[in-house]
């Protein structure tokens, strides 16, 4: 029996986000036990389910924690528009080229700007995850028919002793 | 004067601020979809009644998760705070943090290295 995965396939609302939080907080908390960064792993959920459930456009997505020996990683798949999928695709992209510094720096300009994106995201999820547990994110897309892709994102990180 | 009660819900955390006692609440876990749509009118009262609060007031936050986007509205929020501060004010800003826990210690971090705001952390139970 797989005993370090949890997978959702459904709805995600407002009230499927706040249970799966729950569920992450108890499922990581008996597995790994208690240890300093568990709300930071389960914060890399936390943003991968925010930003699938601002940019949807359908309201499914494919949500995926596994833990493999000692790394953690988390996919979601949902469906977004052409512009939103590549504004994901662009976002990893620039992440993944930038120093820990320079992801620091773009955190904090990032914060400090003024107002919030037009679904009302601050532009901060993968800035965040970046930051907190590391560079290891990939988005891929794929065209799907007319404007909708299909967006992977996915975020690895070793797992530190307790 | 205008005091404040934001009611607690799921996803959003209880905003109050009682004048009688001196003290403004954010309590609860923030992961709302549209921090913008929440946090919005929370800060716009909340730049409101601001420039009449007692000295002394203490804004006391306890928010055991917040999404990224809340983050930024937390860190707006704060930044009025700190503009009453400039402009003469003195209040008392306390962080909970759980014991050990690095999500509620580095936040606090962030908030008080980006706004130079001294916080006051307060480590509590999880």
């Amino acid at each position: 029996m797989e005993k370090n995965l949890l997978e959702y396939k459904g709805q995600l609302t407002s009230e499927v986000r706040i249970q799966l939080l729950d569920l992450l907080n108890c499922i990581a908390l008996f597995n790994l036990g208690p240890r300093n960064d568990l709300k930071k792993l389960v914060g890399i959920a936390l943003e991968l389910l925010d930003n699938a459930q601002r940019y949807n456009t359908s309201n499914d997505v494919d949500f995926q924690w596994q833990i493999v020996e000692e790394t953690l990683v988390v996919t979601i798949r949902n469906k977004a528009s052409q512009r939103d999928a590549n504004r994901l695709v662009d976002s990893v992209n620039d992440i993944s080229s930038m120093s820990e510094e320079e992801v620091t720096a773009a955190f904090r300009r990032q914060l400090t700007q003024e107002g919030f994106g037009e679904k009302g995201g601050a532009g901060l999820g993968m800035l965040q995850i970046a930051r907190k547990v590391g560079r290891n994110i990939t988005a891929s897309i794929a065209p799907q028919g007319g404007d909708i892709y299909l967006c992977t994102s996915k975020v690895s990180t070793e797992l530190k002793r307790a | 004067m205008e005091e404040l009660n934001f009611p607690g819900t799921k996803n959003t955390p209880e905003i109050v601020y009682d004048r009688a006692n001196s003290r403004y609440t954010v309590i609860g876990i923030s992961i709302p979809e549209n921090a913008n749509a929440f946090y919005g009118p929370v800060i716009e009262r909340t730049a409101k009644v601001l420039p009449d609060m007692a000295d002394g007031t203490v804004f006391h936050f306890r928010l055991p998760y917040f999404n990224s986007s809340s983050l930024k509205a937390l860190y707006m929020l704060l930044s009025e705070v700190k503009k009453a501060l400039e402009n003469g004010k003195s209040f008392i800003i306390e962080w909970c943090v759980e014991e050990d826990d690095e999500f509620m210690t580095e936040a606090a971090e962030t908030f008080s290295e980006m706004l130079g705001v001294p916080l006051t952390v307060i480590t509590i139970d999880p």
